[in-house]
């Protein structure tokens, strides 16, 4: 299944760990966060230095001169030597200055604080629905382990972590969307304007970029209804894929729980199943469930890519692999180093969730 | 009239060579204790959780006859079954430790069970009640998660939460093998005392003879899901003719003597697919036993399961 | 005993165990198929996978092409059968080497244990760390294009969680009393990796081998369907799909024949694995 392409289900960032009190936890938690970004950093940056495309010809443009070129190579520093390049990176870094891209010319963080809004939203939509789809069938699946729904759930599992993302996503466009005409093809066309939803077509004005969210603000059930017919297939790819390890998951761990003595002691005392089986043994069986849903999360901040390649949802994904495709590496380092800034802090707010679900964490600390 | 009337009940797991318990029939009447000896293994447990409906949904459950309080329980579904441990059926685990959600604060837990039995309104009685059994600070020490009480304290809370619901029926799976001995007999007379206050009929399963000794009134000894041998205590403890009772008897460490037989020991789970399940372990064995599985007669004075024990107590008396 | 270990019926448990039996032989036979689709792809296509025929481009299955064609006339039976050499090739080559390199340096972490066992193991969870999709396309970015610099920046991010897993297990059986007991009699410490800890990994490493390899080929074709992998002409799959992308309302075949070949092998090595991993622990 997809553990393998991924870490391994491990709890918490190891810096998260230990420690005495909630300061030097949280002190903890940021040197990782910084250790971890500082070696993305430094292997992209290594790795920036063997480009083979010249990134000052590509900056300068098609019609430059050598000389011009030249000059665009002093102005970007490209003539300092690297350790100079190198410090002077981690130094804008620090400042939030991601470098300018060569591709849109502009800063890159613009462009990125500009695509965020639409990942975010097909994100956090995506992740909500197979998250609580993928517990409620799993949960289903352990308390009732026969009949016709374990069949289709076990087939779920097993092939939904086995069908390829891009393949999943090309056929729904093919038989949903290009056929009957249900769903939007591309999530817009007007790319690349922030924002999932053509905002100026629906009528409402753009607050944050993403669309559901602007169309809620603005109180306009069509848009609402636009956005999410927008949203639907680029959605539905991300849960077919990922809904199969929660499903799994929250499954073996469920009937592990519901085998053990004291949910049969709670039943004696005349618990109702509700009681039981969602107050006492789902909340148990949730531990490892929600390690995995933050790794899932985390990993879905770069899996994106692909669908919204395919969907054409204008999200940090397409950015990066504009970037990529226009040889634009200042943008992919960036997106790497924030990618993996993404996933440790998912992580570590992850962390935070456990001793609600296990006090005895929170008192072994 | 019974209290609690069994007759001819079989369970059998899926998997099971053979059934866990094999035609057992019992009664118990109101005030009275009867005690379920036996091995690990010999089907106490899947007894006790036969008469409380708490059997695992693979098991299959047949009886010819299961009433409590006169109410006919052989098609008694699962809501039925939950209403009569809310009401009149209580139950006391092995395992104080397991009997708990970890991760869910003791008070929290002990809430459900009073609000599931629509005693919420008496909280302050069951703190009364527990510190009363010795649970000292209820109020405090409630607030913690089960692993952070000892397993005395955590049998005390169930205990008390097993009783204030002022059921007609106990049933007290091993209350106390998991404790150390000390806590073990307060327990035990903490189990006494409710027991005489309430008039309440009680099934104790124990595989210590001891216990047996001190709590019942009759005793039943379960070999291989079967009862081999049951009767009042005096005469169980007394004169009991069984060969395996005998063995359990004799093995018995005592301070006045050394002990006179050991049970030859035998692999748990290899019994005999037929004929007595205790044949392959018996000093008095003969070609019949290994052919029919005796029934029940009476011998002396319990009823035992073993022919050829009968002729040799004609003999000798 | 706890119900958790409950042996299923006799007949139930025949019956599992002869269903593991039946995937497993059937994984083993599909497994089979796949390597001669990588070793000798020429003695089973029916046709040349780069023969282009554009008067016949875009024909729908049929009995001579039972895949079809793409937008060049190329026959996609042939192609996906020649493409098994770059696909199912690159994932199993990516498993070997992130293998070869997180046993070595799990189990050097265990023996060593201490400073440079936390030292290596943290090493491992900033590696752990990285967004694999886009790590790849900084490497393509920086490597160039095609199918080396993917399989260079899988391996890359592999090898950490072998590492991890192998430095778990070996710790545990160090821990066992008679390696304890060789270890107190002098034996050569690289001896005892070698002989007597390495191979108590064979069984896990083999279960999660064959799962990799389903999942190495659910990342290579997605890259490749990113354009960061194998360039064209070359039939690799996930290649295959993406070309087909812009054609997808023209020739559905194109897109889904393809698919549905990455689609089961994956789910091949998958059932596999788990019948492996099955019957590892029974
Ligand atoms: N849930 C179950 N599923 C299948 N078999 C079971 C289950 N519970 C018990 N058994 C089997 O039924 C038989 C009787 O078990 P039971 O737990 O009733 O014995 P016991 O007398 O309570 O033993 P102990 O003293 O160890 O508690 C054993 O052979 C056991 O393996
Ligand atoms: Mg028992």
């Amino acid at each position: 299944m997809t553990q393998g392409r991924y870490p391994e289900v491990t709890g918490p960032a190891p810096g998260l760990r230990f420690g005495a009190g909630r300061l030097a936890r949280f002190a903890k938690g940021v040197v990782w966060l910084l250790v971890v970004v500082l070696v993305a950093v430094s292997i992209t940056f290594a790795l920036s230095r063997i480009v083979p495309a010249d990134p000052a010809r590509l900056a300068a443009g098609l019609e430059a001169g050598p000389e011009q070129v030249e000059r665009v190579r002093q102005d970007m520093g490209l003539d300092d030597p690297v350790m100079v390049q190198y410090v002077r990176y981690i130094t804008g870094l620090v400042r939030g200055d991601f470098g300018d891209s060569i591709r849109t010319r502009g800063p890159i963080l613009d462009d990125v604080v500009e695509a965020l809004p639409a990942s975010i939203e097909l994100i956090v939509v995506s992740f909500t629905i197979f998250a609580a789809l993928g517990i409620l069938a799993g949960a289903a699946w352990a308390y009732w382990p026969r009949g016709v729904h374990a069949v289709l759930l076990r087939v779920v599992a097993v092939a939904g972590s086995a069908v390829p993302v891009f393949w999943v996503g090309l056929l729904l466009q093919i038989f949903l969307a290009a056929r009957p005409d249900w769903f939007p093809l591309v999530a817009r066309l007007d790319f690349p304007v922030a924002g999932n939803l053509n905002h100026e077509a629906a009528g409402i004005a753009e607050v944050t970029g993403a669309g559901l969210l602007d169309a809620l603000i603005a109180r306009s059930p069509s848009a609402m209804w636009e956005a999410a017919r927008v949203l639907f297939l680029p959605v539905m790819t991300i849960v077919i894929h990922n809904i199969a390890l929660t499903i799994a998951l929250t499954r073996s761990s469920l009937a592990d729980q519901l085998d053990r003595e004291y949910v049969r002691a709670a039943r004696a005392r005349g618990l109702s199943e509700w009681r039981v089986v969602v107050v006492d043994a789902l909340r148990n069986a949730l531990n490892p469930v929600v390690t995995m849903l933050g790794l899932q999360l985390g990993w879905l901040l770069g899996g994106v890519v692909i669908v919204e390649v395919i969907f054409s949802w204008p999200g940090i994904g397409l950015y990066a692999f504009s970037s990529f495709q226009s040889f634009d590496y200042n943008a992919i380092m960036a997106i790497t180093v924030l990618a993996t800034a993404g996933f440790v802090l998912v992580n570590a707010l992850v962390g935070q969730i456990y001793p609600l679900l296990d006090p005895r964490i929170k008192e072994a600390r | 009239m019974s209290l609690l009337a069994v007759e001819d009940l079989t369970v059998t797991y899926p998997g099971g060579r053979r059934p866990a318990v094999k035609g057992v029939s019992l009664e118990i009447e109101s005030g009275r204790t009867l005690a379920v000896v036996g091995e690990s293994g010999s089907g106490k447990t899947t007894l006790a959780l036969a008469l409380a409906g708490l059997l695992d949904r693979r098991a299959r459950r047949h009886a010819s006859r299961l009433e409590i309080n006169g109410e006919d329980l052989l098609a008694a579904g699962r809501r039925r079954w939950r209403q009569l441990r809310r009401t009149d059926i209580s139950f006391i685990f092995q395992s104080p430790i397991n009997s708990w959600n970890p991760t869910r604060t003791m008070i929290a837990q002990v809430r459900d069970a009073m609000s599931a039995a629509g005693h919420a309104g008496r909280m302050p009685e069951l703190m009364d009640l527990l510190a009363r059994v010795g649970f000292e600070d209820p109020e405090r020490r409630l607030a913690d998660l089960p692993h952070q009480l000892s397993g005395g304290m955590l049998q005390r809370v169930s205990i008390a939460v097993a009783v204030i619901i002022e059921p007609a029926l106990l049933i007290a799976d091993e209350p106390t093998s998991a404790l150390d001995s000390t806590v073990q007999s307060e327990i035990l007379a903490i189990l006494g005392e409710l027991r005489s206050e309430a008039d309440l009929a009680m099934l104790i399963i124990s595989h210590d003879l001891s216990v047996v000794a001190r709590v019942a009134d009759d005793v039943m000894v379960l070999y291989g899901g079967k009862v081999v041998e049951q009767g009042a205590r005096a005469a169980v403890l007394g004169s009991a003719v069984h060969p395996y009772t005998r063995g359990l008897l004799d093995s018995v460490p005592r301070l006045d003597g050394d002990r006179k037989i050991l049970l030859p020991s035998m692999e748990p789970g290899h019994l005999p697919a037929s004929g007595c399940p205790f044949a392959p372990r018996c000093r008095l064995v003969v070609d019949d036993c290994r052919r029919v599985e005796p029934d029940l007669i009476p011998i002396n004075d319990t009823l035992a399961a073993c022919p050829p024990a009968a002729s040799s107590a004609l003999i000798t008396t | 005993m706890t119900v958790a270990e409950l042996p299923a019926a006799p007949e139930a448990a025949s019956r599992t165990r002869k269903a593991g039996r039946g995937v497993m032989w059937w994984s083993v036979a599909t497994v089979a198929v796949l390597a001669a689709l990588v070793l000798i792809p020429g003695l089973l296509a029916p046709a040349d996978p780069y023969k282009l025929d554009i008067i016949n481009r875009f024909t729908p299955p049929n009995a001579g092409n039972l895949f079809g064609t793409d937008d060049s006339g190329r026959d996609i039976l042939s192609r996906v059968i020649h493409g098994a050499r770059y696909s199912i090739g690159s994932a199993v080559l990516i498993i070997t080497v992130a293998a070869l390199v997180g046993t070595i340096y799990g189990s050097l972490a265990a023996w060593y244990g201490g400073i440079l066992d936390r030292l290596l193991m943290r090493t491992v969870d900033v590696f752990l760390a990285f967004p694999y999709l886009v790590f790849a396309m900084a490497v393509a970015a920086s490597m160039g294009r095609g199918l080396t610099s993917t399989i260079v920046a899988l391996s890359l991010l592999w090898w950490p969680s072998y590492a991890r897993m192998i430095r778990g297990q070996v710790k545990s059986i160090l821990n066992d009393y008679h390696i304890r007991a060789a270890i107190t009699l002098g034996a050569r410490r690289g001896q005892i990796l070698r002989w007597h800890v390495i191979p108590h990994t064979y069984n896990q490493l083999l279960v999660r081998f064959t799962l990799d390899i389903g999942n190495a080929l659910v990342a290579l074709t997605g890259l490749a369907f990113l354009g960061l992998g194998a360039t064209p002409p070359l039939p690799e799959w996930g290649r295959m799909v993406a070309d087909s992308k812009q054609f997808a309302l023209l020739a559905w075949w194109y897109a889904v024949f393809p698919g549905i070949v990455i689609f089961v092998t994956v789910l091949n090595f998958v059932l596999l694995g788990e019948a492996l991993r099955k019957r590892s622990t029974s």
